[in-house]
């Protein structure tokens, strides 16, 4: 593969972040039809590099946000199942405790905030296949960084009081 | 006459899957056979149809294999059953759209 097209869009398609097979499949591809028209007029290969992007990032980020969102959905039963079990006396006064007061602030606002944007990532992942790639992308990068918010806080609960992981 | 590129913008995924239902093609013999059914008018950008027949694929509405003939590897895309309901919808749609244009114009 010495075709200056070619080798152009292999440059374009790395830089675009598509690697691999999928990078080889794509410039397979072109090859092929070059092979059958040499003096074919294929555009730019970084307007092709984009495009390609573009497709690639919006079903990748998909799968990033659903992804997410059933590992929310597993974090958050996990949640609720070490508060049911767990001995919430000294959560009930969180106040012996200004650590404690703060962690149950974060840790029932971040809840909620995982929830919600995990349920708006599902939802549009789901029925909006064509918004931006790199809105998708912020998306899936906000849930996840709300249920490790979560999550830290809830591993952090035993040690500064919120709550007992013996059983009541 | 010639049909531009911007034109085509929103009907191009519609006629890829036309031209596929017919037998499963090769990304050239899909170009070509755009080209030939409308009579060398589409000002075709050629190589902006693998992305549109990747972004089909992705959605399901095309399967691709590896083939090999003349000592060559090439990827082969078919219509796929829901992209066969897709097709029909959208020669429906397309069809009264014309009409409605039609109508008007005349």
């Amino acid at each position: 593969m010495n075709d200056p097209f070619l080798e152009a869009l292999r440059r374009e398609l790395s830089a675009a972040g598509i690697r691999g097979s999928q990078r080889e499949r794509i410039l397979a591809e072109y090859e092929d039809h070059l092979a059958c028209d040499p003096n074919a007029l294929l555009g730019s290969p970084s307007e092709l590099a984009r495009q390609f992007a573009d497709e690639l990032g919006t079903s990748r980020a998909r799968r990033a946000a659903t992804s997410a969102f059933a590992a929310l959905a597993l974090a958050g039963g996990l949640t609720v199942g070490a508060f049911a079990s767990a001995n919430l006396g000294p959560l009930k006064s969180a106040e012996q405790h200004p650590l404690a007061r703060a962690a149950a602030a974060v840790l029932v606002i971040a809840a909620q905030l995982a929830f919600a944007t995990g349920v708006l990532a599902a939802l549009r992942s789901f029925w909006r296949r064509r918004v931006a790639s790199d809105l998708f992308d912020g998306i899936a990068r906000g849930v996840m960084e709300a249920a490790a918010c979560l999550l830290g806080f809830a591993a952090l609960g035993p040690y500064v009081g919120l709550w007992s992981p013996s059983a009541a | 006459m010639s049909v531009r590129a911007e034109e085509l913008k929103g009907h191009l995924d519609t006629m890829i899957l036309a031209v596929v239902a017919d037998e499963p093609l090769h990304g050239y013999a899909i170009i070509e056979e755009l080209k030939r059914r409308s009579g060398g008018a589409l000002a075709l950008p050629e190589g902006t149809v693998y992305p549109a027949l990747h972004r089909l694929e992705r959605s399901g509405f095309l399967a691709s294999s590896w083939s090999t003939g003349d000592g060559r590897r090439r990827r082969v895309y078919k219509l796929t059953a829901r992209g066969r309901r897709e097709l029909g919808v959208r020669r429906t749609s397309w069809r009264e759209f014309a009409a409605t244009v039609e109508a008007v114009l005349a």
